[in-house]
């Protein structure tokens, strides 16, 4: 059975156009109700921690403490974390819903100093304040490897976002 | 010492994308590339890696700016030329199978992307985006070919007047005007995100810019062309006003809320089309934008791609799924399309690897996206190594295909694709 050219347009246009265009509409359609992770990238200002100097040390001085400014860059659910001044602090992670968790190895850190060798690898745990675009966090710092080290606590606010986004 | 680092900055990355290309032009791939790999190894994934006090002193982060606004203006010129080798009435359909393929060939690559979206969007995005705006920008971004590569390889072994070539740049045309109307929608969307109304300003007023463009602005630079048949070459002042007309038309695109770029590429799209005349005008200007500041372009695209940012077996799955969905949807959708209206296998399967390219047109679109935050830092990483995979695999395949009679055609087919590689430019 031969098709004419034009029969085979007709179909084609309709196999190859037609139905990925109708495909398109209901895409759309059921990915407007789809939710992406809330928004949390750009600056964070660290506004209070109960870290103690014997504790900050290991961190290299002024790297966690209270006042200093984190930078998060977010890629969906994935999370990466540094420290905007002091010694490079980076951590990788992601979040659920509210909860971020994220982990750094200490020999990444670069950890110095005398009883640090107890640090192996450094977690963050945090619950994101309300909305889309969440303007507090606040969570705890806890250390693998170190059974005598209490997990320490601290908030952050949203200093900066790192651009408009897509929203329409 | 912003001065001294930029000029730094720029003869390394000249050097760096002269030897890379040059390297890989040996292996038989078109320089560009070359220089998409280039400017990786320039970047946070290689030299960063490697060498980050390098690095840092290299391209400090205060001086990417200046680096940027350089690229830019590239750009901006490189679009102009892209535009003007664009040819308006290779949009009308020269036939039934010409029609089909270039409509497939954005539809089908365009769903698939949609369709990928509904899996990456709660993955690789957040809430400041809509899934529209991510969804329509990835069908975007997949649906593009780059047109400059493909018209460059077609024009030098004499194939436009072929069938094969005829649908290839018909339907790379239609592709890029179209993947460039739907990035302008978006652009706009994005924008003019505060209220409705500022939606339908930008879209009438860059549909009235447009018209202004066509009907009005057209007439003007037809002289152009006048003066070149009579004189056989432009005076100075003559080309002083063409580059104030593209900057001109660039500035009122980026004023009315949609992007620098489509104000250069419509000037382009409006100037004469006699051939000698836009061989002639872009042998003028590819020295300056595709050796000197296009490879800037190429490392600041470097130089916010990260690899490291795809990380573990979970992101490398992405990637590896972006690619299959981006080669699927754009060989697949053109291959069968055209097979279907009765292409021969040979041109079907050839008009599919040779729209699967996308080259520069695709770094130009990503970095839109990633400037308005529509894709984040790993999925622009992502989609810029989809670039350059299904750019590089372009030449081997074709001499995969064509490596039976006539092998010595085909095959010098394939080594001229596009030496210059950043496609307008000349051999």
């Amino acid at each position: 059975m031969s098709f004419t050219k034009g029969t085979r347009f007709i179909v084609g246009y309709f196999l190859f156009v037609a139905l990925p265009v109708l495909g398109l509409v209901a895409c759309l359609k059921y990915g407007h109700a789809l939710k992406a992770p809330v928004s949390m990238d750009g600056l964070w200002g660290v506004r209070s921690s109960s870290m103690q100097p014997v504790q900050l040390h290991c961190l290299a001085e002024g790297a966690a403490a209270p006042k200093s400014s984190i930078s998060i860059s977010q890629s969906g659910k994935y999370l990466s974390l540094s420290m905007v001044s002091g010694p490079e602090i980076a951590a990788t992670g992601t979040i659920n819903e509210r909860t971020i968790t994220l982990s750094a190895d200490a020999s990444a850190i670069g950890l110095e100093g005398p009883g640090c060798e107890a640090y192996r690898r450094f977690n963050i745990t945090a619950t994101l304040g309300p909305g889309d675009r969440p303007q507090s966090l606040a969570g705890v710092l806890s250390a693998d490897g170190c059974a005598s080290c209490a997990p320490v606590s601290f908030a952050a606010v949203r200093l900066a976002h790192s651009g408009s986004g897509g929203r329409d | 010492m912003p001065l001294l680092t930029l000029v730094l900055q720029v003869a390394v990355i000249l050097a760096t994308c002269r030897v890379i290309a040059g390297l890989f032009r040996r292996m038989g791939q078109p320089r560009v590339v070359g220089e998409m790999f280039a400017g990786i190894l320039l970047g946070p994934s290689m030299l960063g890696a490697l060498a980050p006090r390098a690095e840092a002193f290299l391209f400090p982060a205060a001086s990417l700016s200046n680096l940027n606004a350089l690229s830019q203006i590239g750009l901006i010129v490189f679009m102009f030329l892209v535009g003007l080798e664009m040819n308006p009435n290779e949009l009308k359909s020269h036939g039934h199978s010409t029609l089909l393929t270039s409509h497939a060939s954005i539809t089908l690559p365009f769903v698939l992307a949609c369709l990928l979206s509904l899996y990456l969007y709660p993955r690789l995005s957040d809430r400041s985006v809509s899934f529209i705006s991510f969804s329509l920008f990835m069908g975007a971004a997949m649906s593009i070919t780059a047109f400059p590569v493909l018209a460059r390889i077609l024009s030098e072994r004499n194939m436009l007047q072929s069938r094969l070539g005829t649908v290839a740049i018909a339907c790379a045309a239609v592709d890029d005007v179209t993947g460039w109307c739907i990035l302008a929608y978006i652009v706009v969307l994005i924008r003019a995100r505060a209220s409705a109304a500022s939606v339908w300003l930008t879209l009438l007023g860059t549909i009235a810019f447009a018209l202004l463009m066509i009907y009005g602005v057209r007439r003007l630079v037809s002289r152009f062309g006048g003066l070149y048949r009579e004189r056989g070459e432009l005076h100075e002042n003559s080309w002083a006003f063409m580059l104030l007309l593209v900057l001109v038309s660039a500035l009122c695109t980026e004023w009315l809320g949609i992007h620098l770029l489509f104000g250069a590429f419509l000037m382009g799209v409006i100037m004469p089309k006699d051939e000698n005349f836009v061989r002639y005008v872009t042998d003028r200007f590819e020295i300056l934008s595709v050796v000197l500041l296009l490879p800037l372009f190429f490392a600041f695209t470097g130089l916010r791609t990260s690899i490291a940012l795809v990380k573990g077996p979970e992101m490398w799955g992405y990637c590896a799924l972006i690619i299959l969905v981006a080669i699927a949807g754009k060989m697949g959708g053109s291959m069968a399309a055209s097979r279907i209206m009765g292409l021969p296998l040979r041109e079907s399967v050839g008009l599919g690897i040779l729209m699967n390219t996308r080259g520069l047109m695709e770094l130009v679109i990503l970095n839109i996206g990633l400037d308005l935050k529509v894709i984040s830092p790993a999925l622009f990483s992502m989609m810029v190594l989809m670039a350059l995979v299904t750019t590089f695999m372009t030449t081997p395949l074709l001499r995969l295909m064509y490596r039976e009679s006539p092998a010595r055609a085909a095959l010098a087919e394939v080594d001229s694709a596009d030496p210059s590689g950043a496609g307008i430019s000349a051999a």
